[in-house]
């Protein structure tokens, strides 16, 4: 029965310890070089990296111009610009903050984006506490954590991120303006 | 003579896979190593997340769940992840099961949690009922075969994984938490040089504590009905039991604590799918300790759980 007990334990250990020794590339090394280079305050910026006039397609459509060569033939040679815009994907590079209201109070997150992808959502500033500390006397449920005495962390099935829901859109909505 | 170091204590919170993932730090080395840490653990749930999440319809469990009869190459994450799955499936007779990702998108468990878009597909009408034995592995060519048309979900392990994963990160710390939205290991001591305290959270009251343990160096984690409910049937929630294909309701919360987060990750929801006695039963089956909440709240625990009991 012990041997049993501790194969799942040893198991366990040695698939986190596989992983671990694979090594997995940060693949964004914007996670570290924020890390090194925290911003003094996360602000919102919008990063202009899409050109607003695209001087290579004719911006009338109508029909005379379709006499024209130009029109017809493939876009590759004359459209450099415009194709560094589209290689931007969803999202335009940057750190974006967005604010919400969730069933207790207010959050703030800050979404980076690296390559037209998500990189990570920061909850720069929460008036709530999520499994944090109950230690805080701000807190209003404190009175029932002291009965169990004071919990540095609590365990619960886990939450959903619902209550950022709307912090996050408003940065991302940022982000594809 | 010694000198007593002053420690402080850093705490940083973000989004991944669905929850908020907070990291506390408690230490008197510098802030430029904390930042550093703090970066690489968080960089481990980004990681994990683009393997293993089945939301994002670019990651490697995506692209596999797409590719039916065929040796598929695939990361060591991945296919160790898929693995420890396995052998969790198989030690508990299916109660747990990492084929369940089409059952739970058609209980709408399907939609990416950032930009809300259903991004994840599903087989309306599989021809034949799946399971983890549908899966082949071949270690020496590390590669995954499905047999039939699924889609692997590793959601009840993908969160423990992660949190592993940062731990790692966080070994020359005093001390610290890693607590991915209720799933936690803590490390060392707690700023008041104790072992860290966890709440359980009560599984009807949300803002209440029902009962604390008190633990250094191991991993917490509970699988609970009350926090993921079906969009489709109020009815229903995510912890789906794999022999039926509904939800299970005999107990409201399963606690368990294990050396590894993956571990108690895994096993809470397993002996959530097995019931108050039966669940108990598999984590003193595995070496495990954990609590059980039933819906009168009576609790059952496995016999060594009292000594982390505050």
């Amino acid at each position: 029965m012990a041997k049993m007990g501790h194969k799942m334990v040893a198991l366990c250990a040695a698939t986190i310890g596989i992983i671990y020794s694979a090594g997995y590339v940060v693949t964004e090394p914007s996670i570290l070089a924020l890390a090194q280079n925290p911003p003094a305050s996360i602000s919102t910026h919008t990063t202009p990296n899409i050109p607003s006039i695209n001087p290579a397609t004719p911006k009338t459509t109508t029909a005379a111009n379709l006499n024209t060569p130009s029109q017809t033939s493939p876009s590759a040679s004359g459209n450099s610009t415009s194709s560094a815009a589209s290689a931007q994907g969803k999202y335009r590079n940057g750190t974006y903050t967005g604010q919400g209201s969730n069933r207790i109070g207010s959050v703030e997150v800050a979404v980076t984006v690296n390559q037209g992808k998500i990189t990570s959502c920061e909850i720069t500033n929460c008036s709530t506490h999520y499994s944090v500390s109950a230690i805080d006397p701000v807190l209003p449920n404190q009175v029932v954590a002291r009965q169990s005495g004071n919990v540095d962390v609590v365990t619960g099935a886990t939450k959903s991120t619902q209550d950022f829901q709307t912090a996050v859109q408003q940065a991302l909505d940022q982000a594809q303006s | 003579m010694k000198t007593k170091s002053v420690k402080e204590s850093f705490v940083k919170s973000q989004l991944f896979m669905d929850t908020v993932v907070s990291i506390k730090i408690v230490t008197s080395r510098p802030k430029a190593e904390i930042d550093e840490s703090m970066a690489r653990a968080f960089a481990a749930f980004y990681n994990v997340e683009n393997v293993c999440s089945r939301f994002n319809n670019q990651s490697e469990i995506s692209r596999l769940s797409s590719q039916i009869g065929t040796q598929v190459p695939v990361s060591s994450i991945l296919f160790e992840a898929i693995r420890f799955a396995w052998e969790v499936a198989d030690f508990t007779e299916g109660a747990f099961d990492p084929t369940l990702g089409n059952t739970l998108g058609l209980y709408g468990f399907n939609r990416d949690y950032l930009t809300g878009y259903q991004s994840v597909p599903t087989i309306s009408n599989p021809n034949a009922p799946v399971s983890y034995l549908d899966i082949d592995l071949n270690e020496e060519a590390q590669t995954i075969l499905l047999r039939k048309p699924l889609i692997l979900d590793l959601g009840a392990i993908a969160k423990g994984l992660a949190v592993d994963l940062a731990v790692k990160e966080l070994s020359q710390f005093e001390g610290f938490f890693v607590d991915a939205g209720g799933d936690i290991f803590a490390g060392g001591m707690s700023e008041h040089e104790e072992p860290w305290r966890v709440g359980i959270r009560h599984p009807l009251e949300k803002e209440e504590i029902i009962r604390t343990i008190q633990l250094s160096n191991m991993a917490v984690c509970t699988s609970g009905s009350y926090e993921r409910v079906s969009p489709i049937n109020k009815d229903s929630h995510h912890l789906i039991n794999p022999h039926s294909g509904i939800s299970q309701s005999d107990i409201l919360s399963c606690t368990v604590l294990a050396p590894f987060a993956m571990l108690a990750d895994a096993f809470s929801t397993a002996a959530f799918i097995l019931g108050a006695e039966k669940g108990i039963q598999q984590l003193e089956l595995a070496g495990l300790d954990g609590l059980m909440i039933t819906p009168d709240l009576a609790m059952t625990m496995t016999k060594d759980l009292w000594r982390y009991l505050v």
